[in-house]
């Protein structure tokens, strides 16, 4: 299989503060992968990381065989903790900014998923609750056909009815040999769609592999797992 | 890429900027016909009235002036950049030094528009008969103003004057920039680094201007530090000033670039 993204000896301080610790980490196309870690445990800065907002301190990330970058940013598709639009866009406005700067992006199929949940292209994003906010930036992520996907906790702080529908729309919205990387700490939630997990902790990975192949050799679920890798 | 950056950034800040210019179109509109009747109605019961709105009109004219300039250097770019839009614009498939070019070309722009818009609320606001007979001798005093303050002819004197305060509105904004780009990439005390360095570039600037004035006018009959207080009668002395300033902001614009550019792509610490 092809590998996607490639972390080699790939570390990140904070002053004294060791996010991430020399973390070596291959991810290849066509996965469904869970970065799953307490809180502090260094998945959002990983993802930072493979999206170019934060430098490295030492060591190296490539995606597709670039640093992060222009060309590594046109091939990944980033959905943030945090609502990142300006409450003044309307949603039209959202559909043509990611169109003019993202040539992977489908503005049919994003319109569609938004008939769907009853939001008109003519909505400010200051008239949703919040859960709608994350739904709209959720939609215009996974409308765009990228290698790379990078949810962080896409499903934390909304209703599980509101969690069914990001997981279905991840699923149905990504293309086969993409990767669809997964933050969360909400393991129970999202195990039946993950591929492969890699548990971090204190900026380390303690453990990778595929699911199916952790449920066999620990004779448990990986919610299971992870609960008792990481008792506090 | 540059363009439609240039595109999103015009209709962000005209959302603000442009309602607050109309406001200052309308207050000049009806302010000149206020001006009028006033004029026609000199009598002391109106002073407390004339006075008030004058001070009204001055005050209006301030606001805007520095809304325009705050919202421009400091506010927009920080929203942009180092706030939660900041994951938006900073994951776009851009370079940083086309994120600072669009916001340059974009604040120079409305500047621009902000000191004409100004300066013609002045002019229409206080133009009358008498002003206007005498616009040749006016015409003229500002002709001689700019051979002695630029020590060149008027034509290529206006040409770099203009050019003087071109790079000079660049190399602000840069500065901003690079002070919020450099602040920011601390973990504490953001906007206390951003102001120690924003001081510190003023002072080095201050500095070297300071030292230049002196140095490039003495030779020409300058009166050294005295040139400081005074428009030397050297045309030479003024017209090498002229240039070195024009050259010292442009490097400084640059430099500023350079770092706003460096600490955006390898420094950036959105929390």
């Amino acid at each position: 299989m092809e590998t996607l993204m490639e972390c080699q000896q790939l570390s990140k301080h904070y002053g004294n503060k060791i996010a991430l610790d020399h973390i070596n980490l291959a991810i290849e196309r066509g996965r469904i992968i869970g970065l799953l870690g307490p809180n502090g445990s260094g998945k959002t800065t990983l993802i930072k990381l493979i999206n170019g907002i934060l430098a490295p301190t030492s060591g190296n990330i490539y995606i597709n065989g670039h640093p992060p970058g222009v060309e590594t940013k046109k091939v990944v598709s980033y959905l943030p903790e945090r609502t990142y639009f300006n409450s003044w866009m309307k949603v039209t406005d959202i559909l043509h900014f990611f169109s003019d700067f993202y040539a992977d992006f489908d503005s049919r199929r994003a319109l569609e998923m938004l008939h769907r949940l009853n939001i008109n292209e003519n909505d400010r994003l200051r008239t949703m609750s919040k859960g709608t906010k994350e739904k709209v930036q959720l939609i215009m992520v996974m409308s765009r056909n990228a290698d790379l996907y990078c949810l962080d906790e896409p499903i934390g702080g909304v209703d599980p009815a509101a969690r069914d529908y990001i997981l279905q729309t991840i699923i149905t919205n990504y293309r086969e040999n993409a990767t669809v990387l997964i933050s969360t700490h909400l393991i129970s939630d999202i195990e039946n769609v993950l591929d492969d997990a890699i548990f971090i902790q204190n900026g380390r990975v303690m453990l990778t592999g595929s699911v199916d192949d952790i449920r066999m050799r620990e004779g448990k679920s990986v919610d299971t797992l992870f609960r008792e890798v990481f008792r506090c | 890429m540059l363009g439609k950056l240039m595109k999103y950034e015009f209709h962000a800040v005209s959302r603000f900027l442009l309602p607050l210019h109309l406001a200052l179109i309308l207050i000049t509109f009806v302010g000149r016909f206020y001006v009028q009747f006033a004029l026609d109605n000199l009598s002391y019961r109106f002073a407390l009235l004339h006075a008030s709105l004058i001070m009204f009109y001055v005050l209006a004219l301030f606001a805007i002036f520095v809304l325009t300039y705050v919202y421009l250097y400091i506010l927009r770019p920080h929203r942009n950049w180092f706030s939660d839009e900041g994951y938006l614009m900073h994951t776009l498939p851009v370079t940083p030094a086309q994120h600072i070019w669009s916001k340059l070309i974009v604040s120079m722009c409305w500047i621009i528009l902000d000191m004409f818009l100004l300066g013609l609320s002045i002019f229409l606001m206080t133009i009358n008969p008498e002003i206007l007979e005498s616009w040749p001798q006016l015409i003229e005093m500002l002709q001689d103003m700019i051979v002695s303050f630029t020590g060149f002819d008027y034509v290529l004197g206006t040409i770099t004057y203009v050019l003087s305060l071109l790079a000079d509105c660049a190399r602000g904004i840069l500065v901003v920039y690079m002070c919020m780009a450099i602040g920011h990439s601390f973990n504490q005390y953001k906007l206390l680094i951003s102001i120690a360095i924003y001081v510190g570039v003023y002072i080095g600037t201050s500095l070297v201007n300071t030292l230049a004035a002196i140095i490039l006018t003495i030779p020409y009959g300058g009166s050294g530090v005295g040139s400081l207080f005074i428009i030397s009668n050297s045309s030479l002395g003024n017209g090498r000033m002229t240039w070195f300033e024009i050259v010292f902001s442009l490097v400084v614009a640059a430099i500023s670039f350079f770092v706003t550019q460096y600490f955006l792509s390898k420094q950036l610490n959105l929390e």
